[in-house]
């Protein structure tokens, strides 16, 4: 990454109260995005990914929701020290998100052209009504909404999945804001309609320079798409690294085993190699390194158990926690150490 | 638009939510999605409304089953001066004919026992039945059970027992059976509602693939997942019930041979200035009685997550 | 595993050999429709399907969502009522059975889906859930509860949870509960409705890895159902593509990664995006536009809308799933390719 991170989260911790206890959703997370650059956050369901961005942008449901420490710097500023009021004015301005489900996101009862008119004018209230609408056709456009002056004045319903995330994108991109954050911007999409989104983010980080955080568990859409890669688990960055190193280096046993496992043409009429059991519960995360329990490289060390792992440079621009870390560098990607193959 | 404010689309606003929880962890979700009923019981007993809820329905319940063994005298008995004022003796003070108002007050606990638990009984067969058999069967058979339905959520059900009252006479019996009879249409739109969710679900599309009968699927599958919300509307219809059974006992058309708040009361009309204590009391319990029912059956709903 | 379990030997499905003999399940030009209102045609959701679903095989279905493929699956085992064309069990005509012959068939023929969260009645216990269909069948009295410890020791589940309930499991476990239940009665067939596709990556594969194994051992016949393309060449032997409630392509596993045929299947094979940051700027077939409106479908081929093949030809003549060259697997394309690489394919 060159020059000053746009936006760098620092330390975030996020805790949520729920009956049983306290769920320790996001541990001491750090990463940057640099202009132009594009972040791939990945990990499973719960692993704190989402989490993390909301409560950086504020958008925490409090309760049960609680931001306990860190900082989140936009070009310096820090976000979590914004008053309400000063964070709506950064919100779809210079920080703006699109997330997954496009249907949830926009209102029923309003015509698209009209959601994506108030989104201009929600930070350029000078603006006449008048155009804002001219400016929402013009967005509509430049997402690839064929029609755009017809189109905005259907409501959503009316609209296939693919074309409302375009809106959403034409919406987020109103202000040119300095971040744009993608939250499994494609999953609720087709694979032929998701290589149409991708590359619509692709386009439009070209055009305005944005740093995009995409956060996705689809390891196909890190590879196609981000620069450098953030892999979360159990609300704990366990490896980051440049896309090219992650993908053909990954010095985490967890990188490895959600690597390792996806359906490949040489694995066929063997099985997969699973990692075993299921990300912990977070309310009574395990000692130690909280993926020990999955972990293909413990072998039964005392160290996992007693002690967690500090995300360590393993190389240029790449770190991982791991005790270990320096033991996979011996081992060829395509086959992981000891992967259990099946419960 | 206007009608919007805010300088974002609340829109926004609403997703994050949406995606916030959905990456609660297990514990989170777990409790959010199906709950055994203790779990329910704790949860409940976790928000305000639930435990003044349950405090005050489980007094009355406490009070009513106890009312032998707590009421000092016989509620009709002659046991002091007429008209006393709370004292010792008397806690809540005497009526006209000197009557000891604490054990009326207790003794009436019973009588409100009795009609919310036989009318209960009444409604949740009626309702769950109607409810059941009209949104499964679906066509005409819904058609015909609904308009039924809505024939009887019209029916002015205070002035239909008064007019059964006034030809058959007062009577515990004929009250609730009155009572019941008009008070399911609400608990069987409620069923229904629920029914019609449910038999959409996969575990029910999963039992039929198993080739279980419809009859099994409904008592197996989708009635212990309906009954909880209809419980909660029980709650309601039940408190309503209570302020019908109150107001016929206070325009003197209760059963004359067993004391109720309602009677209590009307026997304080005509003593207003002078024994407060006469109309307090009675107006008191059915006050707590109501609002019990009422924060529980809230409650519930709460618990449950579904949304009247 | 005890004898209990009926243990079948068809033959091992075994590479590119799928095993012949009896159909065992089969669809002939199955149609199912939904009504959309006074005014409106219906949606075809399954619009002239036949396939062969043979004993032991595992045959992939895949498509995007919309294509009818759920819709296809609920036809196949009667959860939906298929407006035309005929249903077959082991040749006998399941589509007009009423429900005591129909419960007959379903002993043999059944369906795990896919929200491991919504399949699972939440007010029921694990155990009572795979119990079901032995209570069902009348199968329980004699040894019920040692079959369901034997089906949850078979799918991979401690048989002391069985009187958990299922917000007690996560997803994956979940899942596993609800194949235990759809194994139950020794089924020949299953229906495999996205069993995989809302579970998480490194769940996903045990997953798999399940069900592969279940099918070796067990010898029943998979219908795959799923988006996900890489997980069916994994599980599948023969895969079929739908789109618009139509199969546009079928034939064995090599000829259909390795050689599709189908402007379609060739656009869905090169949009998956690879997990391997070096083929980032490989050709890719990128679609215009997203599916046409199911309750009026162009004329002619389906596809033709978004198609980077199409001709006029394409909007009059409604192309045959038919095999044009030869190469033993049939499609549903008036140009379709005899011979190209999906990775090389450039769009025209």
């Amino acid at each position: 990454m060159s020059g000053d991170p746009v936006l760098s989260i620092r330390d975030l911790v996020v805790r949520f109260d729920v009956p049983d206890g306290t769920v320790h959703a996001v541990e001491r997370v750090s990463y940057d995005v640099g202009a132009g650059e594009t972040v791939g956050v990945v990990g499973e369901s719960g692993c704190g990914k989402s989490v993390t961005v909301m409560a950086a942008l504020g958008l925490l449901p409090c309760p049960p929701g609680r931001v306990v420490g860190g900082e989140v710097l936009l070009e310096g500023q820090d976000l979590l020290r914004l008053s309400p009021r000063e964070l709506r004015a950064v919100r779809g301005k210079q920080i703006a998100m699109v997330f997954q489900d496009p249907m949830t996101s926009l209102h029923p009862a309003y015509t698209v052209g009209d959601q994506v008119a108030e989104a201009v004018r929600a930070h350029d209230a000078g603006r006449s009504g008048r155009a804002a609408w001219g400016r929402a056709v013009e967005l509509l456009e430049l997402v690839g909404v064929p029609d755009a002056d017809a189109r905005a004045r259907t409501y959503p319903h009316q609209w296939s999945g693919g074309m409302r995330q375009r809106a959403m994108i034409a919406m987020a991109i109103s202000h040119h804001p300095k971040v744009l954050i993608a939250d499994e911007p494609t999953t609720a999409l087709d694979v032929t309609v998701q290589a149409q989104v991708l590359d619509l983010l692709r386009e439009v980080q070209q055009e305005t320079s944005s740093a995009i955080v995409l956060i996705t568990h689809d390891l196909g859409v890190i590879a196609e798409m981000a620069d450098r890669v953030v892999v979360m688990y159990a609300g704990r960055v366990v490896e980051t690294g440049g896309t090219t190193t992650i993908f053909g280096d990954a010095r985490h046993p967890y990188t490895r085993g959600l690597l390792a496992c996806l359906p490949r043409p040489e694995l066929e009429g063997q099985p997969l190699p699973a990692i075993p059991g299921a990300p912990p519960n977070l309310v009574d995360p395990p000692a130690g390194c909280a993926f020990h329990p999955r972990c293909s490289l413990r072998q039964g060390r005392a160290r996992c158990v007693v002690e967690t792992p500090i995300l360590a440079d393993v190389g240029e621009g790449h770190r991982a926690a791991c005790h270990f870390s320096e033991e996979l560098a011996r081992t060829p990607l395509a086959a992981p150490p000891e992967t259990a193959a099946r419960r | 638009m206007t009608a919007r404010t805010g300088p974002e689309a609340p829109s926004l606003d609403r997703d994050v939510d949406a995606s916030a929880r959905t990456e609660l962890p297990a514990a989170g979700l777990g409790a959010a999605v199906g709950t055994s009923r203790r779990r329910v019981l704790r949860r409940l007993l976790r928000r305000p409304a639930g435990v003044v809820g349950i405090v005050l329905t489980g007094t009355v319940v406490a009070v009513g089953l106890l009312a032998p063994v707590l009421a000092p005298f016989d509620p009709f008995a002659v046991v002091g001066p007429s008209l006393s004022p709370p004292s010792g003796a008397h806690p809540m003070g005497t009526d006209a004919l000197g009557r000891d108002l604490l054990s009326g007050v207790i003794f009436g606990a019973r009588t409100t026992l009795v009609v919310a638990g036989l009318v209960g009984v009444l409604v949740l067969l009626i309702g769950v039945v109607v409810g059941t058999v009209s949104s499964y069967l679906g066509g005409w058979a819904d058609d015909l059970l609904m308009r039924l339905t809505e024939l009887f959520q019209v029916l002015p059900r205070f002035f239909l027992a008064i007019v059964v009252i006034a030809f058959f006479g007062a009577g515990l019996g004929l009250l609730v059976l009155v009572l019941g009879l008009t008070s399911w249409a609400l608990l069987a739109r409620v069923v229904r509602s629920e029914v019609l969710s449910l038999k959409e679900r996969e575990f029910v599309d999963a039992a039929r693939a198993s080739g279980a009968s419809g009859a099994r699927i409904v008592v197996q599958e989708i009635l212990p997942n309906a009954l909880p919300a209809g419980t909660a509307f029980l709650g309601l219809i039940l408190a309503q019930v209570l302020l019908i059974e109150a107001s016929l006992g206070f325009i003197g058309l209760g059963d004359p041979n067993v004391v109720s708040w309602g009677y209590l009361a009307s026997q304080a009309q005509r003593f207003l200035r002078v024994a407060w204590w006469m109309s307090v009391f009675p107006g008191l319990a059915i006050a707590v009685a109501v609002l019990g029912l009422n924060l529980l059956s809230d409650a519930v709903t709460d618990v449950l997550g579904t949304s009247r | 595993m005890s004898g209990y379990v009926r243990l079948r030997q068809p033959a091992p499905p075994t590479e590119g050999a799928p095993s012949e003999g009896e159909p065992l399940l089969q669809a002939e030009d199955l149609a199912t429709w939904f009504p959309t209102g006074r005014h409106r045609p219906p949606v075809r959701a399954v619009d002239g399907v036949s396939l062969t679903l043979r004993p032991g095989e595992a045959l992939g279905l895949v498509g995007e969502s919309g294509c009818g493929k759920t819709t296809l699956a609920r036809s196949l085992v009667r959860l939906l009522e298929p407006t035309a064309g005929r249903v077959l069990f082991k040749g006998e005509d399941i589509s007009h059975h009423r429900r005591r012959r129909l419960a007959a068939v379903r002993r043999q023929l059944q369906i795990v889906f896919q929200d491991p969260f919504a399949s699972l009645n939440p007010r029921m216990t694990a155990g009572d859930i795979v119990a079901q269909p032995l209570r069902v069948h009348r199968q329980y009295r004699r040894g019920g509860p040692a079959r369901v410890a034997e089906l949850f020791e078979l799918v991979g589940l401690d048989a002391s949870h069985a009187r958990r309930f299922p917000h007690e499991f996560s997803g994956g476990q979940r899942q596993r509960i609800g194949i235990a239940r759809a194994l139950a009665l020794s089924p020949e067939a299953l229906v495999l409705d996205e069993p995989v596709s809302s579970l998480d990556v490194s769940i996903r594969a045990q997953i798999v890895n399940l069900l592969d194994q279940l099918r070796r051992d067990l010898g029943i016949a998979y219908l795959f159902i799923a988006h996900d393309l890489s997980i069916v060449r994994h599980v599948c032997e023969r895969v079929a593509v739908m789109y618009m409630g139509k199969i546009v392509e079928i034939g064995d596993r090599d000829a259909i990664y390795r050689n599709p045929t189908h402007p379609y299947t060739q656009s869905l094979l090169s949009a998956i995006p690879v997990p391997d940051p070096a083929r980032r700027e490989r050709n890719r077939i990128v679609l215009r536009g997203g599916l046409p409106d199911p309750a009026r479908p162009p004329s002619g081929c389906n596809f033709r809308t978004r198609c980077f093949k199409a001709q006029e030809r394409c909007a009059e003549e409604e192309p045959a799933l038919v095999d044009r060259f030869g190469h033993g697997h049939p499609s549903a394309c008036l140009y379709a390719d005899p011979a190209v690489p999906a990775a090389s394919t450039e769009p025209a």
